[in-house]
């Protein structure tokens, strides 16, 4: 199913990005009632969650 | 869940009619057993299609304990537990890496265990059984957080009667949970674990609608937690520090690559009907994270922000001031209550029977059959199996008993990640390159586990609360558990081919 490398790196850019370490410590600002860096962080959960799902999907073909 | 309203004699029935229905679960899952192999009982035969399988894999990933722990979390450290998505999220990446080749591989030669993957791939016997007693302590561990779990429900049900309840909640339920497991096997397991993952997020999230209904709207909760971070210098708003972000990084690496290597997960993937069920189950699983944890969040940061105070164990009782305010509420809230503790005890119990079935398929293959009676029946062995497992309850329940107050339900989860970790390159290596060598990783598992050990309980002047500059003792050890594997590996394949080449000339001269 993991089969081209790129694919690995697409991951490590997921991972990179959810991990708040670039927001400012000061950060206050409030999106939809939760912390911005919150929000940030369970979108780019919800990308994760799309590319493994056409990961799944693309893998049908080769069953 | 202390700090409950009392339950009337109807709830009481209502949630023993709902623990009943579980023992006829069990019943009529032995009607449907078609043989009395070790197949049938541990893997249910032929397998499980898609939604049977997506539901018993949510089951087994997110167990009542989850929502007990993981909103104890959030009660402590604050929206940074927000980790707990992409952990979760995190497994089902890791899925991607071995699953689909392990479950051919486990239907063509007929796997129950993860020793059988194990024991065929390397043909080494101490690597099975180191591999196997790893996962049994894992087991051991995962099945014990959750009759402490068990217990503490029903503390917090009975407020009054304290640790008599507790110790009543544990035996009670363990009794329920390990008859109807005896009598149906997986089979039994999996159909209930079908009927408490849905009832489960179906009632958190109306539990949750409820809380908001209650307590305003999130942003409400967010701003008392920011004013409280700008007043006492807490941090449950504001964003991760470096330390934390160092540890977010240890927790999804970490979780990601021990808990899919869970024993009762892999025992799924074994028990898909084909790769076609498993692939479909894994693709819904891999969106399940994201309502069930953000619940959990927004949960905990509901309690944090409206009931703050709670320390250490009791924190993981916060759950039961949530409830009571929505029990208290309205007609609506008392029965979406007393349906969401069903639910939870059940769910509970769905999850401790995966690990208690897993355990004693591990206890009778990989150690009483491999290494004493490989003569013995599928008969003989499947009763062997269910004697392992009312004699591995009754010690886990007296340990429950004895630890009552003694660890709070989420260090219990770090140590299955530091053990649970060091298999990882044991299956996915294996899967992937022909040259790793069974002593190899026997060797490379060996110093993980003692390293991994050592750093969490050696009270070294480095590690601070059970981490090493942030990271689990389990991610630091597996560095050096996978650099001895790859190098050893080459080092005796170079020594093999050395050895051939020299056998070749010698019979070519003679």
């Amino acid at each position: 199913m993991f089969q081209h490398f790129p694919t690995f790196f697409v991951y490590i850019i997921l991972l990179t990005l959810a991990i708040p370490w670039y927001w400012d410590s000061d950060s206050q600002l409030i999106w939809f009632g939760f912390p911005a860096w919150v929000v940030t962080s369970v979108l780019i959960s919800l990308i994760a969650s799309i590319v493994t799902c056409v990961i799944f999907l693309r893998s049908y073909d080769n069953t | 869940m202390n700090n409950l309203a009392p339950l009337g004699t109807g709830s009481w029935l209502f949630i023993g009619c709902y623990l009943c229905s579980l023992l006829l679960i069990g019943w009529l899952a032995k009607k449907a057993r078609t043989e009395n192999s070790m197949q049938d009982f541990y893997l249910a035969g032929s397998g499980f299609g898609p939604v049977m399988l997506f539901m018993t894999l949510f089951a087994t990933q997110y167990s009542g304990n989850t929502f007990f722990a993981f909103t104890g979390a959030t009660y402590r450290i604050g929206y940074s537990w927000i980790v707990c998505l992409h952990f979760m999220t995190a497994i089902i990446i890791v899925y991607l890496l071995f699953a689909e080749r392990l479950h051919i591989l486990a239907k063509q030669r007929n796997y129950l265990t993860p020793g059988d993957f194990i024991q065929d791939r390397y043909q080494n016997k101490a690597l099975t059984v180191i591999v196997a007693i790893v996962m049994i302590a894992v087991l051991c561990n995962f099945l014990l957080a959750q009759l402490m779990a068990m217990g503490r429900a029903m503390e917090g049900l009975n407020p009054d009667d304290g640790p008599a309840a507790y110790n009543m909640g544990v035996v009670v339920l363990a009794l329920i949970m390990v008859v109807y497991g005896t009598l149906g096997g997986m089979r039994a397991v999996v159909w209930t674990d079908a009927l408490q993952g849905a009832i489960l997020i179906v009632g958190f999230a109306l539990l949750v609608v409820s809380l908001l209904d209650l307590f305003g709207p999130i942003g409400k909760a967010t701003q008392i937690l920011m004013e409280r971070d700008r007043v006492s210098g807490t941090r449950f708003a504001s964003v991760p520090n470096a330390a934390q972000c160092r540890e977010w990084l240890s927790y999804v690496i970490g979780v990601g690559f021990a808990f899919a290597f869970y024993p009762q997960a892999i025992q799924r993937i074994y028990a898909a009907r084909n790769t076609v069920a498993l692939k479909r189950s894994l693709l819904v699983m891999s969106f399940m994270p994201l309502p069930t944890m953000i619940i959990v969040v927004m949960t905990g940061v509901i309690a944090l922000a409206y009931f703050p105070g709670l320390e250490g164990a009791s924190a993981d009782q916060i759950f039961g001031n949530l409830l009571r305010e929505v029990q208290m509420s309205s007609i609506f809230g008392y029965g979406l209550v007393l349906v969401i503790l069903s639910a939870v005890l059940a769910a509970m119990m769905s999850t401790a029977d995966s690990a208690l079935l897993s355990l004693s398929s591990m206890l009778t293959k990989d150690v009483f059959a491999r290494c004493f009676f490989g003569l013995a029946s599928e008969e003989q062995l499947t009763l062997v199996g269910k004697i392992f497992s009312w004699t591995m309850l009754l010690l886990l329940v007296l340990l429950a008993i004895v630890l009552r107050e003694e660890a709070s339900l989420v260090k219990l989860l770090d140590r299955k990640l530091d053990l649970l970790i060091q298999i990882a390159p044991v299956f996915i290596l294996g899967l992937r390159w022909r040259a790793l060598d069974g002593s190899a990783a026997a060797i490379g598992l060996l110093t993980g586990i003692s390293i991994a050990l050592i750093l969490a309980y050696g009270d070294l002047t480095f590690v601070h609360n059970g981490k090493v500059f942030n990271f689990h003792p389990g991610v630091v050890a597996v560095v050096p558990n996978l650099t001895i594997t790859i190098l050893l590996s080459l080092w005796f394949n170079r020594r093999l081919v050395v050895k051939k080449n020299i056998q070749n000339s010698s019979s070519i001269n003679t």
